[in-house]
């Protein structure tokens, strides 16, 4: 049942509309990136390594396909999340208010299962949007500008890693991107389960997120003792997966914390909506 | 009675102190097409929502084809179709999407055949590969009908399966629902169209304020109750005099200088009316209100 209860969660999922504005937007975002670093992207380094080239001589391709893949990724990791909640949202809310819940739940399936695929057939369209980024901000630039060291500068220092130290380095900030783009779906289909106003939790997991992420960029001291509850803390250690060497202490706890807000989140779905009367 | 499809035991639910459903018992029997009547607020879809396993009761116990429906949730929706208030799909969906997702959540394979059997039976041949967002209400219905029965259950249930059909609709229906019972089904059908469950329902329950307050066979139960008949007739006072000069019990007025409104037995009606032509009085028109109306009004109280 568990796999028909999948199955149809993603036949709903593709035939939406809405769930083809999370693709429109990373490809429109991606070729704008691309289109305007291939063209303008010369100058936009030169600007960058200005001040650095008083103490610092830079030879070879700066400008190269690790590099841009490395400018889009920071720059989709705001949006990216906002793409998640549009369709996670409500995926119990939004049948709730459609009436569509009340079909579902009066077929032979346990509250539980439908929770699980919901979330399920969520992390598979996550997976699509990440493949899909991963196809074009990595697979694209390369092809646009070849590879090279990618030189990445960070507050107090400048990162140089060797082309043939990159790749891997990109899947596992992928897979941390796919971890903690699930927290945001089982976040958001937790607000989902305790309303039955379908918009209500899109604009909630939207709000909380971008709270979340401004406190996190605070250096206050009354927010560094916030920041370790913040789940959006550990949404970008994706980033450490670019310091030379990787410090796999911070990686392991933090996909550690990343994994246990997700069973968290489910936990609290599943005990609320087993116990919910549906009167939509 | 033999023991019921559906045995509902002390069964309650209360929301925010105010009982929608009041420690009811009911027993409805195998292969019946049971009404389900109330005023609005009785707690028949608070009842039947429980009954589907969308409520929780606060109290009391559901038995479905003689288990538990607490412990056997699973098993037991799968003999069971409904539609609940109103039919609601999935808009962005076909007509034959929804029901072959729905028919997959019940553990069927989707099956053509049975699909352009049902559809046809609902009289959605033509509309079935349309998009449900472009369906009347009256065509939601009955694709809800379908949805109710694409799986084969043993149990039905339609809360409001008229609203929006056209009067050829409802007749269908109608036909719909005594064939489910020829095919051994069982139907609990609610509805506020009292003739509409007078005309098909062998038996009924009558709820009012989360109560039940009368259960059994419709025959029965509306045989032992007196007629509202009304006469038409050339001297309603005249008429009004003889009838009490036979039967001084019987409750008579005259409403118009033509009508005259009686309360009694179906079998005194042709007695009565004997007794005023061969007093001379010319009688035009003789005919009672339904029965199940009187009935149903006089319980409730409204």
């Amino acid at each position: 049942m568990m796999y028909a209860l999948i199955r149809t969660e993603l036949y709903k999922i593709a035939k939406r509309p809405r769930s083809y504005i999370g693709f429109v937007a990373i490809l429109l975002i991606v070729f704008i990136i691309e289109f305007a670093l291939f063209i303008d992207g010369a100058s936009y380094i030169e600007f960058i390594f200005q001040q650095l080239e008083s103490f610092l001589s830079i030879e070879g391709k700066v400008l190269n396909g690790y590099l841009v893949c490395f400018i889009i990724l920071q720059t989709l990791i705001i949006q990216m999340p906002l793409l998640v909640a549009l369709v996670t949202g409500d995926v119990i809310s939004g049948e709730a208010a459609n009436g569509t819940l009340r079909l579902l739940l009066t077929r032979p399936v346990s509250r539980t299962e439908v929770v699980m695929a919901k979330y399920i057939a969520g992390s598979f369209y996550v997976l699509l949007l990440l493949l899909l980024l991963g196809a074009l901000a990595l697979g694209g630039s390369l092809l646009l500008f070849g590879e090279g060291d990618l030189i990445i500068l960070k507050s107090e220092t400048i990162i140089v890693l060797k082309s043939n130290d990159v790749l891997w380095r990109f899947y596992a900030a992928f897979g941390i991107a796919f971890l903690s783009l699930s927290v945001v779906s089982s976040f958001s289909l937790m607000l989902s389960c305790f309303t039955d106003n379908s918009i209500g939790p899109i604009i909630l997991t939207m709000a909380v997120i971008v709270i979340f992420t401004i406190i996190g960029s605070f250096d206050l001291p009354l927010f560094d003792h916030i920041k370790p509850f913040l789940f959006t803390s550990y949404m970008i250690v994706w980033r450490n997966m670019f310091d030379q060497p990787v410090d796999w202490g911070i990686m392991q706890t933090s996909i550690l914390i990343l994994i246990l807000h997700i069973i968290l989140f489910l936990g609290v779905s599943i005990y609320y909506f087993n116990r919910k009367d549906i009167h939509t | 009675m033999d023991s019921g499809m559906v045995e509902i035991s002390q069964l309650s639910k209360t929301y925010q102190d105010v009982p929608a459903v009041d420690h009811l018992d009911l027993i409805i029997p195998q292969n019946c097409i049971y009404g389900f009547l109330g005023p609005n607020g009785a707690g028949k879809s608070t009842t039947l929502r429980m009954l589907l396993s969308l409520i929780s009761p606060d109290q009391g116990t559901i038995k479905v084809f003689g288990k538990d429906l607490k412990n056997h949730r699973k098993e037991i929706l799968s003999g069971i179709g409904s539609i609940i208030e109103k039919p609601d799909f999935y808009l962005y969906l076909s007509g034959i999407d929804n029901l072959n997702l729905l028919s997959r959540l019940s553990g069927m394979r989707p099956d053509p055949k049975r699909m352009a059997d049902v559809l046809e039976l609902v009289g959605l041949s033509n509309r079935g590969n349309h998009k449900v967002a472009t369906y009347s209400h009256g065509m939601k219905q009955r694709l809800g009908i379908a949805q109710a029965i694409i799986h084969n259950p043993r149990l039905i249930i339609l809360d409001e399966p008229t609203t929006g059909l056209d009067p050829n609709g409802i007749l269908e229906l109608r036909q719909l629902i005594l064939n489910l019972k020829l095919d051994g089904k069982t139907v609990i059908l609610s509805s506020h169209i009292l003739s509409e469950i007078e005309l098909i329902a062998d038996h009924l329950v009558i709820m009012n304020k989360g109560k039940a307050m009368v259960q059994g066979n419709v025959h029965t139960l509306l045989n032992d109750q007196e007629l509202v008949v009304l006469m038409e007739t050339d001297n309603p006072e005249l008429a009004k005099e003889k009838i009490h000069l036979y039967w001084p019990s019987i409750f008579i007025q005259t409403i118009s200088t033509t009508e005259l409104q009686c309360q009694a037995p179906k079998e005194l009606i042709s007695e009565i009316n004997k007794v005023l032509v061969e007093s001379g009085i010319k009688i035009y028109s003789v005919y009672y209100k339904r029965k199940l109306e009187d009935y149903f009004f006089k319980l409730t109280g409204n």
